[in-house]
């Protein structure tokens, strides 16, 4: 049973069985006050085998896996993917179609300067609202791939939304972003929830992309 | 002095006040000693007015001056009629729903009789200076408490008790109010002014500048003795209510699809229940307003066992204050029944025990249990041996991706106090992991990484892939609310 909601901590992956009774102890724990041996019910019996087959890893457990072409012309494809989060929370990738992977081109730098005033690594913010945010548009550019034989390739946002962090991993080593395409995102974006609607029909979903 | 010429001087006074326009009461404020009855105080009228009035000592002469205008002092507060009025107020009926054995009283006055007893004071402070010198005069509200205890007490049915958590307010109010206390305004204090915030006639301002008040300016502007009134005050409204009580224990969650508290937000429906409402349900005083508070709290999917987590209930204005010990015990029964939610050491705690709760929530350890899952069985001791040869490890955590969308973009030091990993008899790609943590420290996404955004994570310490699949708490070390020996009854820690 998936339960949709705003304040998601964690979608139990699976139906959701609430313990009938708890099994055999398998250990008892120190506690402080140990005026009574307090029973503690075993963590194996408390889940399914079900759920343990159909475990799956975080980067797919709690992300929807869709993709962004709208930017791939005939001669290039800057094709992304994008992961939105049960929270709505949208990490954006390079598609494994992106030019930079099929050429298989190594990645020189990373140009975070998009523009004269605009820095994507200058992105301060305040509070839970994230005032003061980079706001992005699809089109917005992220940042520009310089690679090893000179290539430049930008990357766009996608989606309505604010910035809220790049990925630090891919400051310090450009090429983690092409080389594990499950933890290398980019950015992390806050959608603009007025427009969650808009951006999700934009993107297409994993078969779509493959057919 | 004597105690005759004592007892001359008190009937002096009296009668001046009573030929002013005192009533008996405010009168025997002026003169009376702690014996006075101000329930029903006609013997101690009549012995005052004997001696003074000589053969006309009977009660018609002292009626007589407090006739038609209302006390020139307390508007009539303490008269027999407006006591009368109070006492049978329909409202008083609902008191009678209150369980508490106690009540105590309180009246609101206008600022005009604070104003009119400023001027008494002053007026027979100069008239008998002597007598005065070191005698403190009854205060208003001290009488009128004293008049009309006995009366309320019999009809709610409670005992006073200054202490009392149930509190009845009665108010009152006069037409003349504003214009006879406007003159505070122009007596202020130029130093006070600027203390004054906001209403100066309010009247904790009008009381606290009549304590400092220069005599000699007052007396400028109001007439002392004080005028005499045509309109009485009226009485008004009364309010009632029972202090807060506090309902303090421990919680259990073995369900790992509930919440903790209702789910709001969303317009959608949602049919799962909560742990504060599997409590609620069985506390009486459901028609009370209830506040849940709790030492931190787990996720919708994370169970939590063992003591389990301290928690207390804020219950406001309740009807029902007398839960004996074995109906907490029932509580904890009942609630037991449902499987889900257990509940123990129950009691009632004492307001000034809660900050415990909230309080060095950074300094807080907790134990927890995880089940984690590895990519390759053959891999699992390896991956075990690295987490046992660990002692503690320090955290840097970003903020959550799962709670992003909420929180403030930081990040967090915690510390992970021990880390003990074992082998699960017949499975080869899971273990069990305990942990000793510090408060605050996001349990998950140490297992995972949350991407690199939580480092170091078990996935680096053992390099390899490791993932949570289920976890339980298994202490929280907090030692509240003091835990309930079962074999000693009558364990309480407050009575109400």
């Amino acid at each position: 049973m998936e339960v949709e909601k705003e304040e998601s901590e964690e979608i139990p992956s699976t139906s959701s069985n609430p313990v009938e009774d708890p099994g055999p102890s398998q250990a008892r724990v120190e506690t402080e006050s140990d005026d009574e041996d307090i029973e503690i019910p075993s963590i194996l019996d408390s889940i399914t085998q079900q759920q343990i087959d159909e475990f799956r890893p975080f980067h797919e457990r709690y992300f929807e896996k869709k993709y962004c072409t709208r930017f791939t012309t005939d001669t290039v494809n800057l094709d992304t993917c994008v992961r939105i989060h049960t929270n709505k929370i949208s990490l954006i990738y390079l598609s494994e179609k992106h030019s930079v992977i099929q050429n298989q081109q190594r990645l020189q730098s990373i140009d975070f300067q998009v523009s004269k005033k605009v820095n994507r690594l200058k992105n301060a913010m305040f509070g839970k609202g994230k005032r003061g945010a980079q706001l992005l548009q699809p089109d917005s550019i992220l940042c520009h791939l310089e690679t090893v034989d000179g290539a430049r390739y930008p990357v766009h946002a996608c989606v309505y939304g604010k910035l809220l962090e790049i990925n630090s991993r891919v400051i310090k080593e450009p090429n983690f972003l092409l080389d594990d395409l499950n933890e290398g995102f980019l950015a992390i974006i806050l959608p603009d929830l007025r427009r969650h609607e808009e951006n999700v029909k934009s993107l297409k979903s994993v078969e779509e992309y493959n057919t | 002095m004597t105690e005759t010429d004592s007892q001359d001087t008190k009937g002096i006074v009296f009668n001046f006040l009573i030929e002013l326009g005192c009533c008996k009461r405010c009168a025997l404020r002026f003169v009376g000693d702690s014996n006075t009855n101000y329930d029903n105080p006609t013997d101690d009228v009549k012995k005052l007015t004997r001696k003074d009035l000589g053969q006309n000592s009977n009660d018609e002469n002292v009626f007589k001056k407090s006739k038609p205008n209302p006390c020139i002092i307390c508007l009539d507060l303490l008269q027999d009629t407006t006591l009368q009025t109070m006492i049978l107020n329909p409202e008083l009926e609902k008191v009678l729903e209150y369980d508490s054995d106690t009540f105590v009283n309180y009246v609101s006055l206008p600022k005009a009789v604070l104003i009119r007893e400023h001027s008494m004071e002053i007026c027979v402070k100069e008239k008998f200076p002597q007598f005065f010198k070191d005698r403190n005069v009854i205060a208003l509200n001290r009488a009128w408490s004293l008049s009309i205890q006995n009366k309320l007490a019999q009809r709610l049915e409670k005992k006073y008790d200054k202490n009392s958590y149930l509190q009845i307010q009665f108010n009152t109010s006069y037409v003349l109010d504003k214009e006879e206390s406007l003159v505070m305004l122009l007596l202020e204090d130029k130093s006070r002014k600027h203390s004054i915030q906001h209403d100066p006639l309010s009247c904790k301002n009008v009381t606290s500048s009549l304590q400092t008040i220069n005599s000699e300016l007052f007396k400028q502007k109001v007439s002392i003795p004080p005028a005499t009134p045509t309109k009485a005050l009226d009485v008004e409204q009364v309010f009632y209510k029972h202090d807060h009580v506090f309902i303090a224990g421990r919680y259990c969650k073995y369900a790992r699809n509930m919440f903790q508290t209702p789910w709001s937000g969303d317009d959608i429906q949602v049919e799962i229940s909560s742990v504060q409402e599997k409590i609620f349900d069985h506390i009486e005083n459901s028609f009370s307003a209830m506040v849940f508070s709790s030492s931190g709290r787990e996720d919708f999917d994370v169970r939590t066992l063992g003591r389990g987590r301290p928690f207390f209930i804020k219950i406001c204005d309740p009807k029902r204050t007398k839960v004996s010990f074995e109906k907490f015990r029932q509580i904890e029964q009942a609630v037991k029944h449902t499987k889900v939610v257990e509940v123990r050491d129950l009691q009632f705690i004492d307001r000034r025990y809660l900050s415990n709760i909230k309080e060095g929530e950074q300094f807080k350890k907790k134990t927890y249990r995880a089940l984690c899952i590895v990519d390759k069985p053959e891999n699992l001791t390896a991956y075990i041996d690295k987490i046992n040869n660990i002692s503690a490890v320090t955290l840097q955590q970003k903020t959550p991706l799962r709670v992003y969308h909420r929180r403030s973009s930081d990040i967090r030091e915690r510390q992970i106090y021990s880390l003990k990993a074992k082998v699960i008899n017949g499975k080869k790609n899971l273990l069990e992991l305990d942990m000793i943590t510090q408060a605050g420290t996001y349990i998950k996404e140490f297992v995972h990484g949350d991407l690199g955004r939580t480092t170091p994570s078990l996935c680096e310490i053992v390099g390899g892939y490791i993932d949570i699949i289920a976890l339980d708490v298994l202490d929280i070390h907090l030692d509240f609310p003091p835990s309930i020996n079962h074999k000693v009854k009558n364990h309480q820690t407050v009575n109400y």
